[in-house]
């Protein structure tokens, strides 16, 4: 006899994470400066109603029905980036970046945050179809292009922040897929051969180093060839891209590298982000008296810097207690990934968590100064129905795998 | 290929790395650093502290003297106003502000007009409603809704709020409240955000202080001392109005003939002149040395001691004690003060509080000169009874005279009644204090039957004298010293009256340096006493009983000369002979066998000074008789009783 049981953990605990949001994307809006986001909080109210109805909606999809259903989403995903890519809309925070899908000049959503779900429901079914694990790089060839698709469409926004969330799923979707760490490193390269080419010196160490590495690992002649050029290509090319990337975000990543070097323009967010959390101290400053947030000092207070005003207003122990309640939700879901029925479930839980931790990093590392600004929301924190909504959703699926899951010991995904 | 546990096992500890990183980083930034990045958070906010009101200065009667008002810069929007409220604004600007018309159209030209002020509530109140006037407090200000009055007395506040001089500085401590806190928020445009939240204690004013001054006899006095000045041309003037049986301070004004305001009257002393004349009365009449009808040869007018010559301003023949305090007879008393010795002279001066600051709540108060008797020198009693070598403040003097009027009890004069917080709790009431008694109950009247003479017809202060009411008082006209000696035809001219002359309700001082027109009291500071108590009497003004006075209408009979009284004639000293004379040595008269009185008199007839030991007849002089010696020399007289002699 098979009990279904309802992951009651998980379910309070995105209860709490999401009051917690609410309380603070409140106390977001409650500035001396006159500010447009002061009743914000009640439109989240809306989108978190619309979210539990997804979830519960999500919660009755079978994940059978989900595997046949992926190509179709996906495909729809990509037309919806496609479209926004001609005739998306910029708006709120990143108001240069035209990343959203309007009618008639009301903004209805960000098809990027839709793409993420999508990706995941894409690659598990494609990895979770597999028989073996990718052996190789050929072999996660297909899991490379379904997720470098979303990821060039929305690098193209231009977004990158939110592409490189794509980068980050695929990566540990093969990861949970069953491909070697060796190969992982191999495919990871050419990025960091990309970062390191700043200095001559740097990138000359790391080929060397790529190279002794493909030279131990033995790879496929044609893999290791294609990586070390690679690796080359985009050593030489990084100048080119560097020009090519916006000036915003050419300001982003040198201000994350030395945010004193321009403290009014470029270093301000960070700075001020800083400022935030650290006047915050042990136990902050006192729930609605951040300064900086109630003055303006701080940017995006109700998105991106978000957990900023947490920092700040309930201290280290805020930080502690809201970081604590993020690992517990993804130690839940990779428990739930873990004893899922079957490959399909287990990836596309797994994908869930790579995404709400890539994201949870991400954010509370850039509000601390460990990240460059990349302007990716705080899941359940930070204002946006559309990653509310794809939260929600996400998690009404985990719960379908997790009251499906009967004790499948030996997952061999 | 590891298997899923490991690879779970890997995420997790992945996971659990990059939380610990956040976690060590959130650490450093929140714990390690948090210091710095507070430091750096707290130039958002500014802790600023409201400025308690200060207390409000009230007269007697509750009309406020100095108060504690909000005060604004005045900030004009001009490009964002039409023309038609644009001159509607520089309208009330040049009307209310007091603001010149040429630096209100150079201001309001501009984008921003700025009026720095400040400008207390009172005046910016018809700006409040105008569009385009944006008033920006500037904390707290001194208000004297009674324009100058008093003003000296009340003394200023600094600009750091405390209390510089005057009562202000006196009672600093008392009128300051404790101010309260409160934060603000300062954004990047510089706007100021409150924050309730975090208000700190709300201000508690300071107490208010009610004063024994009367604003309405304040206003009468100031305005007689101004037109005195005016008329007599004099240099500078003291008006002291005290109320003698409490000591309460009614008015108390002093000014310099350019309009300046002086705390002179607490803390200028001058030398009284003939108005310290009644303290040798007193001292003789205590002392049982004259009687008020004994009488002295008054040299008709011109004296010429062997020190100096003393003049009267009218001759007078032979004078009474009375007659001599009424007509202000220089010779009378200085005859009449040989008859004391120094320190019953000085003990008397010094009961009455000459010497010895008042103790009236006032900083800097001069406490004035009084020699002790081990230092004058010859002359000092009878200069001190003409009332030179020594120094009074306005404020001595009519204590002094409030004692006399207070039938010889002299009070602490007094410028607080009552201090009151902010919730109207009194916290301190004056309660009248008496100094010391000074003189029997019956001497005090006897003076001040005396002081009546003065304003009588033939008194040097009749030009106070009032219809229907009577006025007792005393004329002091004194020389002026400079470091080189005294002046010529620079006076300081003082009356002090006693009003009404049968129980007293005030004791008035008036004093005028230098009247250039009048030397004399009688002349000025006379008719202001009675411009004063004549305004007074018509004023609403409750510094009077009236109830008190209306009994005292009718001038009582004066006492009657006492007839059956012997009336003793003091030999006039030295004689002409001697003074007329320009023989500057005499002989040593024989006077061995006469009594001690008659060789004194024998002896002072020749000009010589007598100093004698033993009692009854005289046995021997030294020098001995017939000996040339200069006049004024000390003659040792022996005498001894008659067993001796035998």
């Amino acid at each position: 006899m098979e009990r279904h049981n309802l992951d009651k953990a998980l379910v309070a605990l995105v209860v709490v994470l999401m009051g917690v949001g609410l309380a603070t994307l409140y106390s977001a809006g409650q500035t001396d400066v006159p500010s447009s986001v002061a009743d914000i909080w009640k439109r989240q109210l809306i989108w978190i109603g619309l979210g539990v109805v997804g979830a519960l909606a999500a919660f009755r999809f079978s994940p059978r029905l989900l595997e046949w259903v992926a190509p179709a989403f996906y495909g729809f995903a990509i037309l919806l980036l496609i479209w926004t890519l001609f005739f998306g809309v910029g708006g709120g925070t990143a108001s240069a970046t035209k990343s959203w899908i309007g009618i008639f000049g009301v903004r209805l959503g960000q098809p990027a945050e839709v793409a993420k779900l999508a990706t995941i429901l894409m690659l598990a079914r494609i990895l979770g179809a597999r028989r073996h694990p990718p052996a190789g790089i050929w072999e996660a060839l297909p899991a490379g292009i379904v997720a470098g698709i979303p990821f060039a469409l929305v690098a193209l926004q231009p977004d990158l922040g939110s592409a490189i969330v794509f980068i980050a799923i695929l990566f540990g979707a093969l990861y949970w897929a069953g491909l070697k760490p060796s190969l992982l490193l191999l495919l990871l390269s050419p990025g960091i051969s990309l970062l390191l080419s700043f200095s001559t010196w740097s990138w000359g160490i790391w080929i060397v180093c790529l190279t002794l590495f493909v030279l131990w690992m033995r790879p496929y002649i044609l893999e290791g060839l294609s990586i070390w050029f690679a690796n080359a290509i985009t050593g030489a090319a990084a100048l080119t891209l560097w020009e090519r990337l916006q000036p915003y975000q050419q300001r982003r990543l040198l201000s994350f590298l030395d945010p004193d070097i321009d403290p009014r323009a470029t270093g301000w967010h960070i700075i001020q982000s800083k400022i935030a959390v650290g006047s915050g101290g042990a136990f902050g400053v006192g729930y609605l008296e951040g300064t900086q947030k109630r003055l303006a000092f701080l940017p995006a207070q109700h998105t991106d810097f978000i957990y900023s005003v947490v920092g700040e207003e309930l201290g280290f122990l805020g930080v502690l207690v809201t970081l604590s309640l993020f690992a517990a939700v993804i130690f839940v879901l990779l428990r739930v990934a873990r004893k899922a029925n079957d490959p399909f479930s287990s990836m596309v839980v797994a994908g869930v968590a790579i995404m709400l931790l890539t994201h949870t990093i991400v954010n509370i590392g850039m509000t601390i100064g460990l990240m460059p600004i990349t302007g990716i929301p705080l899941p359940f924190f930070s204002y946006g129905g559309s990653f509310m909504l794809t939260c929600c959703i996400s998690i009404g699926l985990v719960l379908r795998v997790s009251w499906e899951a009967h004790g499948l010991r030996h997952l061999n995904v | 290929m590891a298997k899923p546990a490991v690879r779970l096992g890997a995420v997790r500890l992945a996971f659990a790395i990059a939380v610990a990183i956040i976690l060590v980083r959130a650490a450093e930034v929140q714990l390690v650093k948090g210091a710095r990045y507070s430091a750096a958070a707290s130039s958002r906010t500014e802790e600023r502290t409201q400025p308690a009101a200060r207390g409000t200065i009230y007269d007697r009667n509750g009309e406020p003297l100095a108060q504690s008002v909000a005060r604004y810069h005045v900030d004009v929007r001009s490009s964002q106003i039409s023309d038609s409220v644009k001159t509607v604004i520089a309208r009330l600007l040049v009307q209310d502000l007091g603001i010149s018309r040429a630096l209100v159209r150079r201001e309001l030209r501009e984008p921003y007009g700025y009026f720095h002020g400040p400008y207390t509530s009172i005046h910016v109140q018809r700006l409040r409603s105008v569009p385009g006037v944006d008033l920006r407090s500037s904390g707290l200000g001194r208000f004297y809704p009674n324009g100058s009055l008093a003003r000296e007395v009340l003394g200023l506040v600094g600009a750091d709020g405390k209390g510089a001089s005057g009562l202000e500085r006196r009672f600093d401590s008392i009128l300051t409240g404790i101010p309260g806190s409160d934060v603000v928020r300062k954004d990047l445009g510089g706007g100021v955000y409150e924050s309730p939240n975090r208000r700190g204690p709300l201000p508690v004013p300071g107490h208010d202080l009610f004063l024994t001054l009367d604003a309405g006899l304040q206003e009468i006095v100031e305005n007689a001392l101004d037109d005195a000045l005016q008329q007599f041309d004099a240099e500078s003037g003291d008006v002291v109005v005290l109320e003698p049986r409490t000591g309460e301070v009614l008015a108390l004004a002093s000014r310099t003939a350019t309009g300046g305001e002086t705390t002179a009257a607490l803390t200028h002393p001058f030398e009284p002149g003939s108005t310290a004349k009644v303290f040798a009365a007193a001292a003789l009449l205590l002392g049982g040395h004259a009687r008020w009808n004994d009488s002295v040869w008054a040299e008709r007018g011109v004296w010429h001691t062997e020190h100096r010559t003393i003049e009267d301003e009218k001759p007078y023949g032979y004078l009474t004690l009375r007659q001599v305090i009424e007509r202000s007879s220089n010779i009378g008393i200085v005859k009449f003060a040989r008859l004391l010795n120094s320190e019953e002279q000085y003990l008397m001066l010094r009961d009455f509080g000459l010497g010895s600051r008042t103790g009236i709540e006032f900083p800097s108060e001069a406490e004035g000169r009084l020699a002790r008797p081990h230092t004058w020198s010859g002359i000092s009693g009878e200069s001190m009874a003409l009332g030179y070598e020594l120094s009074v403040t306005p404020l001595q003097l009519a204590q002094a005279y409030a004692a006399i009027a207070n039938d010889g009890v002299m009070m602490r004069p007094t410028l607080v009644r009552t201090i009151v917080t902010a919730e109207g709790e009194t916290v301190y009431r004056h309660v009248p204090e008496p100094v010391r008694r000074v003189v029997p109950s019956n001497l005090a009247r006897e003076l001040r039957e005396a002081l009546r003479g003065v304003v009588f017809e033939g008194g040097t202060g009749e030009r106070a004298a009032l219809e229907g009411y009577e006025v007792a008082g005393k004329t002091g006209t004194a020389r002026r010293a400079s470091e080189g000696g005294y002046l010529d035809g620079s006076y300081t001219t003082s009356f002090t009256s006693l009003f009404p002359a049968v129980d007293p309700q005030i004791v008035m001082v008036v004093k005028l340096d230098e009247p250039k027109d009048e030397a004399f009291a009688a002349a000025t500071a006379a008719p202001i006493t009675k411009a004063v108590l004549e305004q007074l009497l018509a004023s609403e003004t409750g510094a009077l009983e009236r109830a008190r006075l209306a009994a005292n209408t009718s001038p009582e009979p004066r006492d009657p000369p006492e007839h059956g009284a012997v009336t003793r004639v003091f030999l006039p000293w030295p004689p002409e002979t001697a003074a007329g004379s320009t023989d500057e040595s005499c002989a040593v008269p024989d006077v061995r066998g006469l009594s001690l009185r008659a060789a004194a008199n024998e002896l002072h007839v020749l000009g010589l000074r007598m100093r004698s030991t033993g009692r009854g007849t005289v046995r021997a002089t030294d020098p001995a008789p017939g000996t040339i010696v200069p006049r004024g020399t000390w003659v040792q007289v022996t005498a001894g009783d008659r067993g001796s002699h035998r």
